[in-house]
């Protein structure tokens, strides 16, 4: 089991971000839909270590990451905040990740497959959005990770882009967990998980049937 | 040496920004500057004055490491990466200790100049930075806490203050004695099981903060 929510919940203040969340993951791609303040982000978060479960148990590759720095080096995560630094150009910032998870990924090849390479020596802070995302998802893909957490990378990218990326991840051998607002872009995942104010209202493969729960009452 | 790749990406991004060397060395300046004027003796509380300077120096610099980690959201890169909460505190201290370096090793000779002290320089130098090697410490050891606050800036001040002073009377004597060419060691022992203690805390209380 890759990933395993066990009545998984994540409360800020007075309300509940996920509430009482279950889920088990193998080897497959995952697609969390759920509209605005969902907690699609949350989850993400969680199951990356950035944020631990109020209650409720965690499992990623059989331990909680937020506890754990072995499990979160061979997780990698994009999220629309691209955990970049500014002032670094991409190329430093791709190097100072690589280091702080002990791996030689060449930094040219993974930027020739994102179309960024010519700008590699430019600082961050004078990146467009769209070439944020790719640098971000290129910083998730930096460790070669076994479950690969994307948070709507796609949001703000050409369509060219966004086809290269959405190709790499059909292509991609590990596990995806995946949110998106374009339903359309969540077919070629193996199962979904449809959550609506932190509750889960589907977990399952039919992908048409997911999309009726998540549009009922909308 | 996750841990020294985390201080040598502060000093890159220091370096290339000047954001808080420039700060901390233009307030100590203009601090040591007029206290010169202002003061007629300003030999007789040179460790004083010294020490109040580089308290509210560091007040100003070593908090803004976390700080903009914290609000440019790239913290969660770090927690997201195989760093631990103490190997990211100690990153924090290491870069602040390396810039607390860079700081006091212009600004104590200007105000030794300035304020005409004649005593031992290099044994005050080093006792100096002893302590305030244990002042960045603190400090870096209490803004992640108070990052998340709203009033974090008014908040250092007041919860540094009670942390530090038992290592204030100690500061001053130490370095008064140092310009006389001695040294107290049940005081320096004092300021460096006080550096220990406070390392110590900020380790255990790092899961906790981040």
């Amino acid at each position: 089991m890759i990933v395993k929510a066990k009545n998984l919940s994540k409360k800020f203040g007075s309300g509940y971000a996920i509430n009482k969340v279950d889920f088990e993951l193998e080897r497959e791609k995952l697609a969390v839909l759920g509209y605005n303040g969902a907690g699609k982000s949350t989850l993400v978060k969680l199951i990356g270590g950035i944020l631990r479960p109020t209650t409720g148990s965690l499992e990623v590759f059989g331990e909680n990451p937020a506890f754990s720095p072995e499990i979160r080096k061979r997780i990698g995560i994009a999220s629309h905040n691209p955990m970049l630094y500014k002032e670094l150009t991409i190329r430093e910032n791709l190097e100072f990740y690589s280091k702080l998870y002990g791996c030689s990924t060449d930094i040219r090849v993974l930027a020739e497959k994102l179309e960024f390479e010519r700008y590699l020596d430019k600082r961050v802070s004078e990146l467009s959005r769209g070439f944020l995302q790719r640098v971000a998802f290129a910083k998730a893909l930096i460790n070669t990770p076994d479950l690969l957490l994307l948070d709507e990378i796609t949001s703000g990218l050409d369509i060219s882009v966004r086809d290269t990326i959405l190709d790499m991840l059909k292509k991609y051998k590990g596990c995806i967990i995946f949110t998106t607002h374009m339903l359309e872009e969540a077919e070629f995942c193996d199962c979904f998980l449809v959550l609506k104010f932190g509750k889960r209202v589907y977990f399952g493969r039919n992908f048409n049937e997911a999309v009726e729960i998540l549009n009922e009452g909308s | 040496m996750r841990v020294l790749e985390l201080a040598k990406k502060d000093l890159k991004l220091e370096f290339r920004t000047k954001s808080s060397l420039s700060l901390m060395l233009l307030f100590s300046l203009t601090s040591a500057f007029l206290f010169s004027a202002a003061i007629s003796d300003p030999e007789e509380i040179f460790s004083s004055l010294l020490l109040l300077i580089f308290l509210l120096t560091g007040i100003l610099g070593y908090s803004t490491s976390f700080l903009k980690e914290f609000d440019s959201e790239t913290i969660e890169g770090l927690k997201a990466s195989p760093l631990t909460p103490q190997q990211i505190v100690a990153g924090k201290i290491v870069f602040n200790i390396i810039l607390m370096f860079t700081v006091q090793s212009i600004i104590f000779p200007v105000c030794y100049a300035l304020f005409d002290v004649s005593g031992n320089f290099g044994l005050s130098f080093i006792v100096f930075t002893a302590c305030n090697a244990s002042i960045a410490v603190a400090i870096t050891a209490l803004s992640p806490l108070l990052s998340q606050s709203r009033s974090r800036e008014m908040l250092l001040p007041v919860v540094l203050f009670p942390i530090v002073f038992p290592l204030i009377s100690s500061t001053v004597s130490l370095v008064n004695l140092a310009l006389s060419g001695n040294i107290e060691l049940s005081q320096i022992l004092f300021v460096f099981a006080y550096t220990g203690i406070i390392t110590s805390i900020s380790m255990l209380t790092a899961d906790k903060i981040l």
